[in-house]
């Protein structure tokens, strides 16, 4: 199923117009709409693609990386709501008239539309006589649930264009100014979701395609990654950077139903937390607590966060620390005499891993300032599990 | 000359120049040394004018008063001209008579005009806060009003003139029409009311007119003057034309026109015109030195007069008698589909150009009790009300060359043969083409100069042409298009009696060329 148009080349159909006018609805049920005519310099550039989508997901795929690619090279928002953008859709049955659906405001309508007009469609070819063409060239609207018809051949809109002539002639030096414009254009986003993806041998940061697309899809969250990846030193630790920033930073700012933003925390703030915990310097828990702390009192970012880990008591006790080990000793014993059944369970039924349960308590106990590991080897030790 | 208000008013009274006059033209601030001091003008009406109407005597803008001026206007201002009123031409320059405008006929003084056909005149007054441009010096009306409550408004003051029931019983039987669309610019030159008058030439509307009125009327190469506050009609031909008694007083005016315009995209640039400026200097050495003039083949119409023919050999022989000029025949076979072409892209643009006269922006509105609302929101039928027969015919014909049906069958196509037309001009010409970078010639070949008729035969008495098959009154303009189409300066002067002229037509650019080679024969014919 393709538009059986005769589409020219598109690298030939870039054609450049003044954006004449556009409607602006005020209310839905008002049956008055305004149009602004007030839009002369707002140029409009129309792209027809060829009649090769085979798939329905092809489009929407083909949509999201096209509307990508205009927001990245700054052609405009590529918003379809507002009309930033605009999609209309060709489609029919092969050897039948070709339809066009307008009105499509979102992505997911775009997609419904397709799949409600070649089921529509192919049912009026099934129904009709095969000898005679079922369908004729029409423009159809989307209400949302189905396409419906808005005008046929006879009335379409003869738009009587006239080329303008008071526009002076521009000649462009095309084999220079190609070449200076490529200069200009960002990196493609499937070179930089390569990069990111690659593994460090290759200079790739080994992330997921999941994770890489969300870094590609804002352009100050990948700066701001970037930076901190710059920050970090040791391989080790770098790879742990998208955990701390997808997950950690994004997922608390998404609880509070805020935007990522540069100014949210600094670069080397939240490099210098992430260093200190992978180091074990600050337990996993407690480095959460403090990128909160962080970001909600700014003024703190300029210290140092082992500064602000100590004046909460959040640095992490290590086992060469003599009094911190006998404390972590008592804590243990008075977890295990607490937790007879838990302990039997270990011992007797081989249920080994609910020592991380006895781990949990011996955290909770600790408010979080004892490493995991740590109680992990006492408790073991106690228990006699080697 | 000084503005004789009396008179002016007197003979428009027989002859229904003018729109409207200035109640009290007063000249601009005297400088001595303003090239233009001491003249007076008259203005098409289809210039913009803070001082009165710009009605471009159709009923569609008869209360439409300009909030800024026209370039010409202002740069005229500054030579010190003085404007005595703005004169009556064919609705929105479609025409080639000056007949049926929404003001009335104009009649041509070359003939006998016994009765009035003004009844009388009335007076309009109104006011307006004016505001000067930071950026460039320009006023700009920002408040209008008809009455003064104001101390700080200017005050404006027109009169209009009000025709008899009956005026097109009164003309004469010996008149004949004026010619259009600048028919009201002519005759106020040929009855001596100013010292020149500005019109507006698309496919000949200031040489017809200035040909059948005795006059000189000089179409300069496209781009030469600014359009700006020229109300559009064809904006790929339209020019600003000047038409006077004197070559002198014509060439002083061009001079002070002759500028690049920031607000017009089609005026030459300055760049283009530096590329040019030799062509003045050189103007002079032509003196004293043969033209090549090239005679196009084309021009043999089948409806040529006999007396057009005789007098044009007869120009041909005078000036080379006079050891003026060479004559070549030449070839631009283009010239025999430029009268469709023209009409097909005249009509193409003035259906875009007159889409803004919705009721809506400018001028006349029906009232809504004239109108079915509930049918449409009032502008079909202000514009079928508001414009006259010729303007809507050629408005659907525009818009049919434009359809989707008609469009590269007819537009396309027309434009296909412009451009020929326009490179069979350069294979002519000894001189460039200043919009073209090849030359065909080397500088010794190739014409300097065409002389050909500007129309093919006298004007059509008024009951004649008032009964004429419209088609066929489009022949009227056969002469004067090929210039049109390709943008070449041109003068009509006249020569061979009442009514007749011939066009001395250069390369594109050659403005003044074709102004020095207008003197030369000027005064070969006078020997």
């Amino acid at each position: 199923m393709h538009p059986s148009r005769n589409v020219p080349d598109p690298a030939e159909l870039a054609p450049g117009f003044q954006d004449t006018g556009r409607s602006i609805y005020h209310s839905v049920d008002s049956n008055i709409s305004n149009i602004d005519f007030n839009r002369a310099n707002i140029p409009l550039v129309e792209m027809v693609t060829l009649p090769d989508f085979q798939d329905v997901e092809e489009v929407r795929a083909f949509l999201q990386t096209y509307i990508k690619l205009v927001q990245d090279l700054q052609v405009c928002t590529g918003d379809l709501e507002t009309g930033a953008l605009r999609v209309d859709v060709n489609i029919n049955v092969t050897g039948h008239e070709r339809v066009e659906i307008k009105n499509l405001p979102t992505i997911s309508a775009i997609v419904n539309a397709i799949r409600y007009e070649a089921k529509r469609q192919t049912k009026v070819v099934l129904d009709a006589n095969s000898n005679s063409p079922a369908t004729g060239i029409e423009t159809r609207g989307w209400d949302g649930r189905k396409t419906y018809h808005l005008r046929n051949k006879e009335s379409a809109v003869d738009y009587r264009y006239v080329p303008d002539m008071e526009l002076p002639k521009v000649k462009l030096d095309v084999d220079s100014l190609i070449p200076q414009i490529q200069l200009l254009l960002p990196q493609p986003i499937s070179e930089r979701l390569d990069t990111l993806m690659s593994s460090p041998h290759d200079g790739g940061h080994s992330l997921t395609l999941r994770d890489a697309r969300i870094l590609v899809n804002n352009d100050t969250l990948l700066e701001f990654y970037t930076e901190c990846w710059n920050n970090i030193s040791d391989d080790r630790i770098r790879l742990k950077l998208i955990n701390w920033l997808v997950h950690e930073l994004l997922g608390t700012l998404t609880k509070s139903e805020v935007e990522f933003s540069p100014n949210l925390i600094s670069s080397s703030c939240f490099t210098e937390l992430i260093v200190s915990v992978e180091s074990g310097e600050i337990t996993k828990p407690n480095g959460k607590l403090l990128l909160l702390h962080l970001v909600n009192n700014r003024e703190d970012q300029q210290k140092k966060v082992l500064e602000i880990a100590k004046e909460f008591g959040m640095l992490a006790s290590k086992t060469a620390d003599a009094h911190a080990s006998s404390e972590v000793e008592n804590v243990v014993n008075e977890i295990i005499a607490a937790n007879k059944k838990v302990v039997d369970d270990i011992q007797n039924k081989g249920k080994v891993k609910k020592v991380n349960f006895l781990i949990g308590l011996c955290m909770r106990q600790t408010r979080g300032n004892v490493q995991p590991q740590v109680f992990e080897e006492k408790i073991k030790q106690i228990l006699g599990l080697r | 000359m000084k503005a004789n208000i009396k008179q002016v008013r007197s003979v428009n009274k027989k002859f229904n120049i003018f729109t409207s006059l200035r109640t009290n033209p007063t000249p601009p601030d005297p400088s001595p040394y303003a090239p233009l001091g001491n003249t007076t003008y008259a203005i098409k009406d289809n210039f913009a004018t803070r001082k009165e109407p710009t009605t471009c005597s159709s009923k569609m803008l008869e209360p439409y008063i300009s909030p800024f001026d026209a370039t010409v206007v202002t740069l005229l201002d500054q030579s010190g001209s003085s404007c005595i009123g703005k004169t009556n031409m064919d609705e929105f320059a479609m025409g080639n008579s000056t007949i049926f405008g929404h003001f009335g006929p104009t009649l041509n003084p070359v003939y006998g005009q016994a009765q009035d056909l003004v009844e009388s005149y009335n007076e309009t007054q109104f006011f307006t806060k004016d505001t000067v441009s930071k950026d460039d010096g320009e006023v700009i009306t920002s408040e209008l009003a008809h009455d003064d409550n104001h101390p700080h408004r200017s005050s404006h003051s027109y009169i209009t003139a009000k025709l008899y029931d009956n005026a097109f019983e009164r003309i004469s039987q010996d008149q004949r029409i004026v010619g259009g669309s600048s028919g009201g610019s002519a005759a106020a030159v040929a009855l001596d009311l100013v010292d020149f008058s500005i019109g507006s030439d698309t496919g000949g509307s200031v040489r017809l007119p200035a040909c059948y009125t005795n006059i000189y009327g000089f179409k300069p190469t496209y781009g030469r003057i600014s359009r700006w506050g020229l109300v559009a009609y064809s904006q790929s031909l339209d020019t600003v034309g000047i038409m006077s008694k004197d070559l002198n007083t014509l060439w002083k005016v061009f001079t002070s026109l002759d500028l690049s315009d920031p607000k017009d995209p089609s005026c030459l640039s300055e760049s283009t015109r530096e590329s040019i400026a030799i062509e003045r200097l050189n103007s002079k050495k032509n003196v004293g030195k043969k033209f090549k003039v090239g005679i196009p083949v084309e021009y043999q119409l089948e409806e040529l007069g006999a007396n057009v023919k005789s007098s044009w050999k007869m120009l041909l022989t005078k000036l080379q008698e006079s050891k003026l000029i060479e004559v070549y025949p030449v070839s631009v076979p283009s010239i025999k589909h430029a009268l469709p072409t023209y009409y097909t892209l005249c009509t193409a643009e003035a259906s875009s150009n007159l889409s803004r006269y919705d009721g809506i922006r400018y001028g006349y509105r029906v009232k809504e009790d004239e109108c079915n609302t509930e049918v449409e929101p009032e502008f079909i039928t202000t514009r079928n009300s508001g414009f006259g027969a010729e303007v809507r015919r050629r408005i659907i014909l525009g818009n049919y060359a434009l359809s989707s049906y008609g469009y590269d069958s007819h537009f396309m196509k027309a434009t296909g043969v412009r451009g020929m037309l326009i490179d069979q001009f350069n294979r002519i010409f000894r001189d460039r083409n200043c919009l073209v970078h090849k030359k065909h010639f080397q500088s010794t070949a190739g014409v300097d100069m065409l002389i050909v008729p500007t129309t093919v035969s006298e004007p059509p008495s008024i009951v004649d042409f008032s009964q004429m098959d419209t088609v066929k009154s489009y022949m009227n303009d056969v002469c004067t298009i090929p210039m049109s189409l390709a943008g070449l300066p041109t003068i009509s002067i006249p020569y061979g009696g009442d009514s007749m002229g011939f066009q001395l037509v250069g390369q594109h650019g050659q403005d003044y060329k074709v102004l020095e080679f207008a003197r030369l024969v000027e005064a070969a014919i006078a020997k």
